[in-house]
């Protein structure tokens, strides 16, 4: 750890006063409506959505991010930014597409095929993203053979 | 044999060979991060303030339009920030494996504040995207976890803004970028990347509030221009159990309290009142918006016939029996606002059931739950 990476300074105990005073009036408004924040609910949600990114989402984004480092060079930014696309698409569609928030008396809520607009939305990120991997082929090939002609 | 907490913790932080684990890509994210935190903090008080007006507070009428902006932007926002968090823990997350833990108490204070934030910020954007698509898969009641977990993860954000003030000015300072600096090529591959996912996550919903964007909107749980007449609707009159009674041949409107004379008026009694219009946009707490021209009666002109008093207030009652959404409070302002209506028709056309037959108000800045639909009764106060 650097140096200036500890916490010193005006800034921090400025940040710490305010921010712990904030903290707290959140608190204390979580548990003064515990009727309709059910506390311990809530902590549990917390909680449970630091654990589950700590523990499961991020060893899994390792191991893909592993494996896509293990591909040729120019094709590596552009795989990424199709499956963080991906990932992302299905993400935010999800809900909709599973029905969880569907109600039969109104209609007008999720109103699309999701199924429909995930893959629209997720090939037309992987095209773009095909034609960023080729671009950066052909440059890295061009590169090689200006790097072969000097020689 | 002693085991070497340190020892492990140090070599399972250098397997993080990518360059983009350091402070300048951390510094850049950090601080999207903080205008977007703003943003939703800002829009999201303005929304609950709104709902639930302090003794302080006047909810204004003008610009018409100016809660369709905040809490679109809230939502839109909301979205936004859902790529740029991720980045932001994968950019930092060999930080977690630091031994020791932390140096001293005030760094303990510092690291400890990151439950809260990291948490909050996970939970603050999971429920919000479920609430926008009406789905509550927990047991605690959404608006006020929402709102006071709110409160919490900025407390925890401008507890970690402080602590990490000098490391971030510090790692976005020129000198810091050019000095060979050999992450620079793949951090802007990293950061354009990030731009795309977060232009393609807005461009896939928030034209569920820009009208023009609607035919992109593929992800969003609405669309403006689908539902009964053309427009999405929050709550049904089924849902609202409300089919019959906004049916009866004896429904009658009534003006009461805080008045000279009390009216009861039926609909033709109504539709003989001076007609007005305007085109307001509903503008849904979940993020949707349409703009619609409206006809009907001006509350103010209901409030003259029954003698009220300049500068009360109404109490707008619907038919519908249960849920906190059927009343709603007009402060004086809108309720003297020209353009606050008692609506009967929608672009030329009566009501739908679901848009609030017979009678629904309409008025500008408001939010969607505060227009309240199958209205039956006006309180002055």
């Amino acid at each position: 750890m650097s140096a200036r990476d500890a916490p010193r300074g005006r800034a921090f105990w400025i940040g710490l006063g305010v921010g712990l005073a904030v903290m707290a009036y959140g608190f204390a408004g979580l548990l003064a409506h515990a009727d309709a924040t059910r506390p311990s609910q809530a902590l549990i949600w917390l909680v449970g959505a630091d654990v589950l990114h700590d523990a499961v989402f991020v060893p899994v984004v390792l191991a893909i991010g592993w494996l896509v480092g293990r591909l040729p060079a120019p094709l590596r930014w552009p795989l990424r930014a199709s499956l963080v696309g991906t990932a992302l698409t299905v993400a935010i569609a999800w809900i909709p597409l599973r029905g969880y928030g569907r109600i039969t008396d109104n209609p007008s809520l999720a109103p699309l095929d999701y199924g429909v607009a995930i893959v629209s939305v997720v090939t037309g990120v992987w095209c773009v993203c095909a034609l960023w991997a080729a671009f950066n082929v052909v440059a890295a090939r061009r590169s090689r053979r200006a790097t072969g002609v000097e020689r | 044999m002693r085991y070497d907490v340190a020892g492990r913790a140090e070599r399972l932080q250098r397997r993080f060979t990518s360059p983009l684990h350091e402070e300048r890509a951390a510094a850049l994210l950090g601080l999207a991060l903080g205008v977007s935190f703003t943003v939703c903090f800002a829009t999201g008080l303005y929304s609950h303030w709104a709902q639930h007006p302090p003794s302080w507070f006047v909810l204004p009428a003008r610009p018409a339009g100016l809660y369709r902006v905040t809490q679109g932007l809230h939502v839109a926002t909301g979205i936004a920030t859902i790529p740029l968090l991720l980045a932001k823990l994968w950019t930092v997350f060999p930080n977690l494996l630091r031994w020791p833990a932390f140096e001293d108490v005030a760094h303990a204070v510092e690291r400890v504040s990151l439950l809260p934030l990291i948490g909050g910020s996970l939970l603050l954007l999971f429920t919000g995207l479920a609430n926008i698509n009406g789905w509550y898969p927990w047991r605690f009641n959404f608006v006020v976890t929402h709102y006071w977990t709110a409160w919490i993860t900025i407390g925890a954000l401008i507890v970690h803004a402080g602590a990490r003030w000098t490391t971030t000015w510090h790692a976005l300072r020129p000198q810091v970028r050019t000095s060979g600096d050999a992450a620079t090529p793949d951090r802007r591959v990293f950061l354009a990347t990030l731009g795309g996912a977060v232009a393609l996550v807005t461009l896939a919903t928030v034209g569920e509030t820009v009208s023009p964007l609607r035919k992109l909107a593929l992800l969003a749980p609405r669309r403006p221009d689908t539902g009964p007449q053309g427009f999405p609707v929050n709550r049904s009159a089924i849902a609202a159990g409300v089919t019959t009674s906004a049916r009866d041949p004896a429904f009658r409107l009534r003006v009461e309290g805080n008045v000279r004379r009390h009216l009861t008026l039926t609909l033709d009694d109504i539709a003989r009142l001076p007609r007005a219009d305007a085109t307001l946009p509903i503008a849904c707490v979940d993020g949707w918006s349409t703009s619609q021209r409206w006809t009907g009666v001006r509350v103010r002109d209901l409030l003259d016939i029954a003698g009220a008093r300049r500068g009360a207030t109404v109490l707008v009652e619907s038919l519908q029996q249960r849920r906190s959404y059927r009343s709603s409070e007009l402060n004086h302002v809108q309720a003297r606002d020209p353009d606050t209506l008692l609506a009967t028709h929608v672009n030329g056309e009566p009501l739908h059931l679901d848009h609030g037959y017979p009678l629904r108000l309409i008025g500008p800045d408001r939010p969607g739950v505060m227009q309240t639909k199958w209205v039956t009764r006006l309180v002055v106060r």
